[in-house]
């Protein structure tokens, strides 16, 4: 009787700390995020033309889209750049963590230097990144054109403007290699030395021991490269000066969004889009999770 | 077994009041706002006509997106000036950063109009102002002109069309610019054609881009001329070829029969060269790259800025000229830039029109108009600047001023301006027929417009 | 001497990696760094000059002409100083209960958290800003630092994939200890999740030193601006001044690049303390 008194106790004692530490996040998941949410489901559905909603207007804005050419151009743009982008910074990223892991003379230069481009400022890197893809008059080109290959017209071309875009992303990549690096400490070291033991060589260790313990880190840096993406914003519209050129190629998704929003004064159109844009990521981050349950191991299990 | 339901009870509607309350606050917001669009109207009365007396100034905040140093002094001195000529307001001025392409601060006065703590006064991009004041975001100022002895005919007529909206005055004109053609006259002693005679009709700038065009391997040096580079927007050329972009209705005519020659004629560019290729010059995508003084164009369309910012390339020798027309005559431009407007919901409206005025035609213009090297919309003052006296390429700027158009007043400005650029790109790179998306830019648009 | 061999060729083929995918992330930065240091004529030779004709230090000069860097310096230091605190006291509370401990709503509220992160800010920029505007905030430093206070989703998330990745046994034998529940968390799992906090706080340090649009609508006086506003008064409409701006920028990113530095050491260590867990 005692005992079980003593269990329901601590159920219940556990129960009040789970909400007790969780308590200021929820105070500012609820002021930060869902009211703000809840204020633009409203705004969706009115026709918000200037500063203030005016009047209900239903699902308007959201046929409004549906029927309007741009909209579904900047869809695919988006989900072209994310389909481009995502899985090159999983492999890359992925790749960078484990050599910058490897204990060497020079490491912390090299890390440092890895990371380097997120420190800059953005308006700076897109800058700096026309110039260098310049197809007449940047370097890149110009080391292309020595050595005898073909530049590519980059920005130029509706075909490369997405993957240069991509590239330009690549080479942000620092925060993503940092998550990798940090899971990275979390792999007992053990594990290594056994495998050692075994006879493992450094390709197999990695196969066996680093990936299946790096997937909790993995689903991660996927759900967060997909919200990114999705939500790519600065890179095509400093580069673009908000036009999205060429030939609409780089009209992005959340562009679009900003200049209903702040430039066509749509602002019922805006929320509508961001709505939609949260139901897609939505999906796309649920059948991620999905999956997650066959590949992502968490050692706590 | 109690304690722990009475928890999960208390807990469960602790968040459910918390999401309610919010949501209710979510959907009460608007109407609270357009109470607070009312209020102030009451209390600027009050204030204007009780602060003076008991001795404390009116205080008014005046936003200026200008970061460089050289219009930001001009723009602080004038406040200065303005703030020691009037003892009884006190402005003050502060720089808020454009976010994103340098459009102005648009964002950041969005949500300040709607948070319900707009700035008095405001210096803004004036091709915008009909669009913000068919929304209801600024002030009528019609009646204050008026009253202050501020008429229509003070300022060039593009000017004051650009700052009126279905005939009633919402800013005041500041600066302004327009278009013309730069040359460089190296380049044309070097292929063979005379430095003092720029082309005039498009046949010639067709003859001349070709002669002044270098290629080195598949690359090339030197382009003569790109229509669209810089300022050679769709408006630049339409009206060269001598179309209009709306009709006496209000209604838009962008696939207006000349507008399509200008579109069908750029084209002809594009095809010649590697469209590709040269998108990269076109400023909207090069990072600032200027072609023309980097030596990589050897004309250009531009506006009047450039002479101050070429002045750091001692070795550019180039000439100012007309913007070419089909005919060789009946040259025509197009103007832009600044204003003061001010926002709904102020406090203090006189001492704000004070200021403003201070700006646009008084002290403060002359201030601005001679330190940053810049026109003034006031047509009085430019012809006195000591800068245009001793600038013998302002002279072009001046005859041109009286002949330039104005972006179509509507309250679908930003939009029609996105359609055309887009129509344009999209004809370039050979997506769809000139007419056809011209065609499909109007009907847009004045759907949108309500026609 | 043949496993020597074998290591110094092993060391060469690494280091040729690492330089060539060093000059991909170094190039951009060394044309910041140059161009810098060259003349507005000059930033647009062709082909590129590598180095500039002349070192000169005009658009340094110029910096502390048209800002006054020190005063947005401190205040930029001071905003992402109590930014970092507060995601380090709040974030690893939130998902330490969400990963480990178990209570009704849990799941709800990692769902929501994920949930959240999907939002685009300019969606919810003018709800938060009309709130804070009724709260008299808007002007001064609060709307910047408390929300940071109240958790940021994308932060409890990774930091929930780590304390999830934690063995069990940890938490059993320090219950079995009879340690409180915040004692198990603060002494047990929260050193273990140094490498983890590290990395958030490096983010929040980056994402506070590099926002603009909170500053930008948030701040209203010229005195409390930070570097980022300060970055945009080099650009004007027409003709953007390149050196003073690529010198701006170099100077904003020094600290934080020298700041990194000395955090990277600090992961080194946190390897070798993860090493006794086992």
């Amino acid at each position: 009787m005692r005992q079980i008194r003593a269990g329901f106790f601590n159920k219940n004692k556990k129960e009040i700390t789970g909400w007790l530490f969780a308590f200021p996040w929820l105070a500012g998941l609820i002021t930060f995020y869902i009211y703000p949410l809840i204020s633009s489901i409203f705004y969706s559905f009115t026709a918000f033309k200037g500063i203030t909603p005016e009047k209900f207007n239903g699902i308007q804005n959201y046929i409004d889209l549906v029927h309007d050419g741009i909209f579904w151009i900047s869809l695919k743009n988006t989900f072209v750049y994310t389909v481009l982008v995502v899985p090159a910074s999983l492999i890359f990223g992925i790749l960078l963590a484990i050599i910058l892991n490897v204990k060497s003379e020079g490491q912390g230069i090299y890390r440092v230097i890895t990371f380097i481009p997120t420190l800059v400022p953005v308006v700076a890197v897109s800058i700096i990144w026309q110039w260098l893809l310049n197809s007449q008059f940047g370097l890149v080109n110009y080391i292309l054109y020595k050595i005898g290959l073909p530049g590519p017209p980059w920005f130029g071309s509706e075909l490369w403007a997405k993957p240069s875009v991509a590239l330009i992303s690549l080479w942000t990549i620092g925060t993503t290699v940092l998550i990798y690096l940090a899971g990275l400490q979390d792999i007992p070291k053990d594990y290594y030395e056994a495998a050692t033991i075994d006879g493992s060589s450094a390709f197999g260790k990695v196969i066996h021991i680093t990936l299946p313990l790096l997937t909790p880190v993995i689903f991660f840096n996927i759900i967060m490269g997909i919200i990114a993406a999705v939500q790519q914003f600065t890179l095509p519209f400093v580069i673009t000066n908000g036009q999205g050129i060429p030939a609409n190629s780089m009209m992005f998704y959340s562009m679009l969004l900003y200049k209903n929003a702040f430039q066509y004064f749509k602002m019922g159109a805006a929320n509508a889009m961001a709505w939609i844009m949260f139901v897609m990521i939505m999906i796309l981050t649920l059948i991620v999770q999905y999956t997650s349950k066959k590949w992502v191991h968490y050692m706590g299990e | 077994m109690l304690g722990k339901n009475t928890f999960r009870l208390a807990a469960l509607l602790l968040s459910m009041l918390l999401v309610l309350s919010t949501a209710l606050v979510g959907c009460g917001s608007p109407s609270k706002e357009q109470k607070t669009n009312e209020t102030p109207k009451q209390s600027d009365t009050d204030k204007t006509e009780s602060t003076p007396k008991q001795g404390k100034p009116v205080e008014i905040t005046y936003w200026f997106p200008h970061g460089n140093s050289r219009d930001k002094n001009a723009l602080e001195k004038a406040v200065d000036i303005f703030n020691k000529a009037n003892p009884d307001i006190k402005v003050t001025a502060e720089f808020v950063g454009a976010s994103g392409s340098g459009q102005g601060i648009t964002d950041k006065l969005t949500t300040a109009i709607n948070g319900g703590s707009p700035p008095d006064v405001v210096l803004f991009d004036r091709f915008m102002v009909s669009q913000w004041a068919s929304g209801g975001l600024f002030e009528d100022l019609t009646d204050l002109a008026q009253a202050n002895g501020v008429t229509k005919d003070m300022f060039y007529d593009f000017a004051i069309k650009e700052a009126s909206y279905k005939d009633r005055i919402y800013a005041m004109p500041f600066d302004t610019d327009c278009r013309v053609l730069y040359y460089n006259k190296k380049m044309f002693k070097e292929a063979g054609l005379d430095p003092e005679k720029p082309p005039l009709t498009i046949a010639e700038l067709d003859e001349y881009a070709e002669k002044l065009t270098k290629k080195e391997g598949n690359r090339y040096k030197v382009i003569g001329f790109i229509p669209w580079l810089s300022q050679g927007w769709l408006y630049t050329w339409g009206w060269a070829f001598g179309g209009q972009f709306q009709d006496q209705s209000g209604k838009i005519t962008a696939n207006h029969p000349d507008i399509v020659k200008a579109l069908e004629w750029e084209t002809t560019y594009a095809k010649k060269y590697d469209i590709e290729a040269i998108t990269n010059f076109s400023s909207a995508s090069g990072g600032d790259i200027n072609p023309f003084s980097a030596g990589m164009v050897a004309m250009m369309i531009s506006g009047p800025w450039e002479i101050a910012g070429f002045k750091e390339f001692k070795d550019l020798d180039y000439g100012v000229s007309y913007i070419p027309t089909p005919t060789g005559s009946n040259f025509n431009s197009w103007a832009g830039g600044w204003c003061y407007v001010i926002p709904k919901g102020t406090k203090n409206k006189e001492a704000s029109f004070k200021f403003a005025k201070f700006m646009s035609v008084e002290e403060g213009a002359r201030i601005y108009g001679e330190d940053t090297v810049h026109f003034m919309s006031y047509k009085d003052l430019n012809d006195k600047f000591t800068w245009v006296k001793n600038e013998p390429k302002a002279k072009i700027f001046l005859e041109l001023f009286p002949k330039s158009y104005c972006r179509p007043a509507i309250s679908k400005g930003q939009l029609l301006w996105d359609e055309l650029a887009t129509a344009t790109d999209n004809a370039l790179h050979g997506k769809g027929m000139p007419k056809e998306l011209l065609d499909k830019v109007t009907e847009k648009v004045n759907k949108e417009l309500g026609f | 001497m043949k496993k020597q061999l074998k290591g110094l060729v092993n060391s060469i083929s690494y280091h040729v990696v690492l330089i060539s995918i060093s000059i991909f992330f170094m190039l951009p930065f060394y044309i910041m760094v140059v161009t810098s240091f060259k003349t507005q004529a000059e930033c647009f030779v062709y082909p590129i000059k590598w180095l500039p004709d002349q070192w000169n230090l005009k658009a340094y000069y110029d910096i502390f002409k048209v800002i006054p860097f020190g005063k947005y310096f401190i205040n930029t230091v001071f905003i992402t100083g109590a930014n970092v605190i507060g995601v380090v006291l709040t974030c690893p509370l939130a998902a330490y209960s969400l990963a480990r401990l178990e209570w009704k709503g849990r799941d709800l509220l990692f769902f929501l958290t994920i949930a959240v992160m999907m939002i685009p800010y300019q969606v919810i920029m003018i709800p938060i800003f009309i709130l804070f505007s009724k709260l008299k905030l808007v002007g001064t430093y609060w709307p910047l630092i408390l929300p940071q206070y109240l958790g940021v989703p994308f932060f409890i998330f990774l930091l929930r994939q780590f304390f999830k990745g934690l063995p069990k046994d940890l938490e059993d034998a320090a219950r079995i200890d009879g340690c409180s529940e915040f004692s198990i968390y603060s002494k047990v799992f929260l050193p273990l999740c140094r490498p983890a906090i590290l990395t958030v706080a490096i983010f929040q340090l980056l994402n506070s030193w590099n926002d603009f649009t909170g500053p930008l609508i948030y701040l209203t006086k010229a005195k409390m601006y930070t570097l980022q506003i300060g970055l945009q008064q080099f650009k004007s409409v027409h003709i953007t001044n390149w050196p003073p701006m690529m010198a701006a920028s170099v100077l904003i990113s020094l600290p934080i690049i020298i700041l990194f530095f000395i955090a990277q050491k600090q992961f080194i260590e946190g390897v070798t303390f993860t090493g006794i867990k086992g």
